[in-house]
């Protein structure tokens, strides 16, 4: 039945070039609203949608600190960020950055370390505040503090006159609890990207990844898969520090909500947090293997969206800017997909995500100046662009860039600096006519 | 960059933030069992009305709401804001609130004929939910079904493969709406006419509404039986799926309350006052959300065909919630020894029943239909305390024995339903 109605969807909705339209391959799915990237991808076979559906659950509920009567989702905290992962990835798309120093932090987090090297070849967290900031605790745990942003804005005026604001964060910080946090300390400023589609890239071959790199200059992180014990691949986060799916998601459990996990058993509390330490302990671990196996069908079973409005001519010749520009050096349009570990169905995809899944200089200005592995302070990994154009439908305040400076696409673009300056500056000679297609076609992905 | 971070740093180590500080000046602690979107939705705009107050939230369904606010200190919370249709009266009995202050003036305390709160004014009604039907019209259409009209509808054989039935004791918006039948039905007929449906219908035992929504959309089934706002939000995001209210049916209040130990009074009260003010209940319409305003001028502001259950005249049926908030855990229990354990039975059973009435064998028919759909247990004794005290958990030997009581007594009507019809 599903199947028939993909076929269905296809006939309905397919132009000519159909494939250029089938972002994820058979894990394209047919959504052009507000649950394009909550939809289950068709090919997701049936013996794992229902636990698809419980992985759903764990994704969007909240979690309880203990003791509870509500016993699969306790154990909140003792510090911790939001008490869902879908407070942080609305819908399952990006997040965004405060508009205000007024403003929280809500669908974003601050990472923190010191310099050197820490386990593995990471970075050493923070003796005091470990690795990311957590704002808030539960009862009887002060929140570590508050991250404050606070921006600088510059106006730029392209060929046409048309005026783009771009604007820079500071960060501070303001009523931190557990003593000062020190001038060395390094600190990164995240919004949550979109999590479809992970399943897809996590298939991507590394040998294909390092051909990439060895054409267009990008690195791969190698970063420490702490289930397997050994180094690898980096590929997810905003600079691939993390390998894996399974291990993403194990990470953001402890990381953004206090959760413990078959992978990482330790509560997030450091020496320096006495009240964190003493907490209330829920029975352990927080997440259960059969949950957290759930967020990972989850994960790999949610669709891409389709490409919409493929042949408009404006967007045609959009695309054709988006190559000769050079942007389509890191933002690779076209992977393909090999075998997956755990689902079949992943593999022998063609598929169009718009990145490298690598690392690249991105320059000073968009530099956090925290390394990450192998990732230094100036590199990024190229996020992928499927889905630009319905993010902002998804969440009306969705930002672009690590830090979510940028507000529009064409922000984005302006900020790319070090190996994307000339993409850059290929942009601000264009035409207006030239960066409205391009404008078009990244909003047709 | 990295030298600039560490200079604005150094700047607010030295206690100088450089600019207001944007620690709020007051909290407040709201205990909710609200999804995170619509959670989400109500901080930012409160926010934005009251920047000094720092709004934190603390999740929970209603048993872990009550076992919070019986704690000495409450727990610390101020304000309980949550669809827990039991907890409410039963914490307001015990004294764990204080009056709401005015921003409840202009809420409505009636939909219909049906009180929402216990008329002493510690708590408030703050939003409306509606039972009935998710329904896919180009299925139903495809199967040439009509839309159903009313509940006693899906027993008719044509629903037969076609409907979603969702199970009260693993689905946490349903018991109220099984209530609705068994009051508008009346105990007997209602138990019947649910154990006809059952027999056409999918039982869903878990992922709730949001699970519900999505099969319909994908296709499997065409009528799901389901709380409205479910359904009015997937609608809003181009699922192929609209809500139809039966002819009969209830609405269920959440409500809002502050705790009588509230730490932070003046803050509770300034969200209470928030929630409840037009801003607040317009919110309520957005597609997120979805959930029925009980202020009701904020239905000025509705489009068109936004349901309205304050107008048109009061339905001759009154919903008895306390009613079914008292029997809750034995009813729950019966459905599964009634109802889930023979499921397939049921829809076998059904179809030989049916198969009967249409060779004319009326009178066979009656009899083996009077035998399958007798409930075990009367009303009364459903609705005594020590029995559901007895039930509330099911882990309990005690528990266990009651509900296998039943589920022999169902098994036994199957049989001899099954010989009356191999006569
Ligand atoms: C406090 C906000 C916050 C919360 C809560 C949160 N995330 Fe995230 N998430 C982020 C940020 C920020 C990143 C990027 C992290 C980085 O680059 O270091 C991220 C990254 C991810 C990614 C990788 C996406 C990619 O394309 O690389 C996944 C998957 C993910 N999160 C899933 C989850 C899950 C599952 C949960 C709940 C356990 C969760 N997140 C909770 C903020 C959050
Ligand atoms: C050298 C590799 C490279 C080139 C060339 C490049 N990009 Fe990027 N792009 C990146 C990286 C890395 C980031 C993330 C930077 C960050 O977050 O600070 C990024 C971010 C973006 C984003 C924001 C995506 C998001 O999810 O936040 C957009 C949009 C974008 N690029 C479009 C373009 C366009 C259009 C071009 C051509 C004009 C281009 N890029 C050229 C590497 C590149």
């Amino acid at each position: 039945m599903r199947r028939l109605l993909l076929a269905a969807g296809l006939l309905l909705t397919a132009p000519a070039g159909a494939g250029e339209a089938l972002s994820g391959g058979t894990f394209t799915v047919f959504e052009g609203g507000r649950a394009a990237f909550t939809t289950m991808a068709p090919a997701l076979p049936e013996s794992l949608q229902r636990d698809f559906a419980h992985g759903r659950t764990v994704f969007n509920r909240p979690w309880l600190a203990a003791p509870a009567q509500d016993e699969r989702f306790i154990g909140l905290g003792p510090l911790f960020n939001r008490l869902s992962c879908v407070a942080c990835h609305p819908r399952n798309g990006g997040g965004f950055a405060p508009a205000t120093a007024a403003e929280p932090m809500r669908t974003m987090l601050v990472r923190l370390s010191v310099a050197g090297e820490g386990e593995h070849g990471g970075v050493r967290p923070h003796p005091a505040y470990g690795d990311q900031l957590n704002e808030e605790g539960i009862p009887g745990v002060p929140g570590e503090g508050r991250a404050v942003i606070r921006w600088r804005e510059r106006r730029e005026v392209l060929p046409g006159g048309e005026v783009v604001r771009l604007r820079r964060p500071q960060i501070s910080f303001a009523g931190l609890a557990y003593g000062p946090m020190g001038r060395d300390t390094l600190i990164s400023p995240r919004i949550a990207p979109p999590v479809f589609g992970l399943g897809l890239l996590a298939a991507v071959p590394e040998d294909d990844i390092l051909d990439i790199a060895a054409e267009n200059g990008g690195r791969p992180n190698r970063v420490w898969d702490a289930g397997n014990g050994r180094t690898v691949l980096g590929r997810f986060g905003w600079k691939a520090n993390q390998p894996s799916v399974h291990q993403q998601l194990a990470g953001a459990m402890l990381g953004d909500i206090g959760i413990t996990s078959p992978l990482f058993a330790g509560q997030n509390c450091t020496a320096a947090q006495a009240a964190c330490r003493a907490a209330f302990p829920a029975p352990q671990p927080e997440l259960t293997a059969g949950q957290l196996l759930a967020l990972e069908t989850y994960h790999l079973g949610l669709g891409v969206p389709a490409r919409r409005g493929v042949d408009d001519p404006s967007v045609r010749r959009g695309e054709a800017v988006f190559v000769v520009a050079g942007c389509a050096s890191c933002h690779r349009p076209t992977l393909k997909t090999g075998p997956h570990p755990s689902l079949e169905e992943l593999g022998g995809q063609v598929i169009h995500p718009y990145t490298d899944l690598l690392l690249h200089d991105m320059g000073p200005e968009l530099a956090d100046g925290r390394p990450d592995f192998l990732a230094t302070g100036r590199e990024w990994r190229t996020p992928p662009l499927w889905g630009l154009g319905l993010r902002r439908l998804v969440e009306p305040r969705a930002g672009l860039l690590h830090d979510g400076r940028a507000r529009t696409p064409l922000e984005a673009i302006l900020w790319h600096g070090g190996a994307g300056k000339d993409a850059a500056a290929a942009v601000r000679r264009l035409s207006r006519d030239d960066r409205r297609a391009l404008l078009r076609f990244l909003d047709s992905l | 960059m990295k030298a600039l971070l560490c200079a604005t740093l150094a700047l607010a180590l030295g206690g100088l933030a450089p600019w207001g500080t944007a620690l709020a000046a007051d909290t407040v602690r709201v205990f909710t069992s609200y999804p995170q979107e619509m959670m989400d939705r109500y901080e930012q705009a409160f926010a934005k009305a009251n920047p000094d107050i720092k709004l934190d939230f603390q999740w929970g369904h209603g048993g872990d709401a009550m076992a919070t606010l019986r704690q000495p200190d409450q727990g610390g919370v101020d304000v309980l804001w949550s669809p827990a249709l039991k907890a409410f009266p039963a914490l307001a009995r015990e004294g764990a609130f204080r009056p709401l202050g005015d921003g409840a003036k202009g809420i409505a305390t009636k939909v219909g004929g049906m009180p929402l709160t216990d008329g002493k004014g510690t708590y408030a009604a703050f939003e409306l939910a509606g039972y009935g039907f998710a329904v896919r019209p180009d299925y139903l259409a495809g199967h040439g079904l009509p839309v159903p009209r009313d509940w006693s509808d899906l027993a008719r054989p044509a629903y037969a493969g076609h409907v979603i039935l969702p199970v009260p004791s693993s689905t946490g918006f349903a018991p109220p709406m099984i209530e609705v039948i068994l009051q508008h039905h009346g105990w007997d007929k209602g138990w019947a006419l649910l154990a006809e449906i059952a027999a056409n219908a999918e039982l869903l035992d878990s992922g709730g509404g949001v699970a519900m929504v999505n099969e319909l959309a994908e296709g499997t089934k065409g009528i799901g039986m389901i709380i409205d706002f479910f359904v009015r939000s997937a609608k809003a995001d181009g699922k192929p799926v609209t809500f139809v209210y039966p002819e009969i049916t209830a609405y269920v209040p959440a409500h809002v309350a502050i705790t009588a130990k509230a730490p932070h009074a003046k803050a509770a009260e300034a969200f209470v006052r928030f929630v409840l003010s037009d801003q607040g209940q317009v919110l309520l319409m957005t597609p997120e959300v979805m959930r029925l305003p009980v202020r009701p001028s904020a239905y000025a502001k509705a489009p068109a065909d936004f349901p309205r259950p304050f107008e048109g005249k009061a339905a001759a049926f009154v919903f008895d919630p306390a009613k079914g908030n008292a029997r809750q855990f034995a009813m729950t229990a019966l459905f599964d020894a009634f109802i889930t354990s023979r499921h397939a039975q049921l829809r076998d059973t059904f179809a030989l029943i049916r198969k009967a009435e249409a060779a004319g064998d009326k009178a066979r028919a009656e009899t083996a239909r009077q035998l399958l759909t007798s409930v075990p247990v009367s009303e009364a004794e459903c609705g005594n305390p020590t029995l559901n005290a007895t039930l509330e958990n099911m882990d309990f030997e005690g528990a266990k024995a009651v509900k296998a009581g039943w589920t022999k007594a169902a098994a036994a009507g199957t049989a001899q339903t099954l010989a009356v019809l191999a006569k």
